[in-house]
């Protein structure tokens, strides 16, 4: 894990010179978290995560200029890859709101039973709450920094979050 | 709820364990930084930024020779003359380098 110090540096590396080395840095710092984050949101559809993740660091790059260094690079990045899923779901379906309940798109692998019902529980809910949930709990976001990726108040995102929650563990006891 | 209560933790364990996660993939990041677009050649750039600053150091000279180095208690035409070509130079460097400058941003 990079201190922001290190990222900072390597920010300037890129911004200044167009250092790709630098670059190739943060993508390796940051790569197994994103690809998770996109793996969870779109219920373990490996392909479309790594497209989505590469995407979001070629976007990352093009616009690493406009990163003013107020927010953790994290946080940015993960806004970017939160765009970029929203880009992808209107492009295959632009009629479907962003809160309708989405179908899981690969059958899970499940190594054990309990992995099977989380995997179904998040498949329960719709995709802004599967982003609440996570960020907050599987990413260890801060709420804060939560509102600050999904660009939400701290209140609306509660909600989302009770609603997830509640969600979850119905399914999950029941099971 | 910004701060975990013990129902928070406990869940957040609980999808650890069960959640997708993604397999270590040792060529991601190579294949980030080829579709990486093309790195720019600023030497072009380079160059053009040293003939503008030579441009302005000249300018510079000629504005020192003609304000110090010149008799301009009377002004004739020719003083007239070289001062509207050496303004209208300067001008046209100002605008230039500006236009440059932003195309680049």
């Amino acid at each position: 894990m990079l201190s922001r110090v290190e990222e900072l540096k390597l920010i300037s590396r890129c911004v200044l010179g167009d250092d790709r080395a630098a670059f190739g840095a943060l993508v390796e710092a940051y790569q197994p978290r994103l690809r998770r984050f996109f793996l969870n949101l779109t219920l373990g559809d490996e392909y479309l995560s790594d497209d989505l993740a590469q995407d979001t660091f070629v976007k990352a790059f093009i616009e690493l200029r406009s990163f003013r260094g107020m927010a953790r690079f994290g946080t940015w990045l993960f806004r970017i890859g939160l765009n970029e899923f929203y880009s992808h779901k209107r492009r295959e379906h632009p009629t479907t709101g962003l809160d309708g309940v989405d179908s899981p798109t690969s059958t899970p692998i499940a190594s054990s039973e309990a992995a099977l019902d989380v995997k179904a529980a998040m498949a329960q809910l719709n995709e802004v709450e599967r982003t609440v949930v996570t960020l907050f709990y599987l990413e260890d976001m801060p709420l804060k920094q939560v509102a600050k990726v999904m660009d939400m108040k701290e209140t609306t995102l509660r909600s989302h979050l009770h609603r997830a929650r509640s969600k979850m563990e119905t399914i999950l006891k029941t099971n | 709820m910004s701060k975990r209560d013990k129902k928070d933790k406990e869940l957040g364990e609980l999808l650890k364990q069960g959640a997708y996660d993604a397999e270590p993939n040792q060529w991601f990041t190579h294949r980030v930084l080829h579709k990486l677009p093309v790195k720019k050649n600023n030497s072009a750039l380079h160059a053009a930024w040293f003939f503008y600053i030579a441009a302005a150091l000249i300018c510079l000279g000629c504005w020192v020779w003609l304000l110090f180095f010149n008799d301009t208690s009377v002004i004739t035409v020719r003083h007239i003359i070289y001062f509207a070509a050496t303004g209208m130079t300067t001008l046209i460097l100002l605008f230039s380098s500006l236009v440059a400058l932003f195309r680049n941003e």
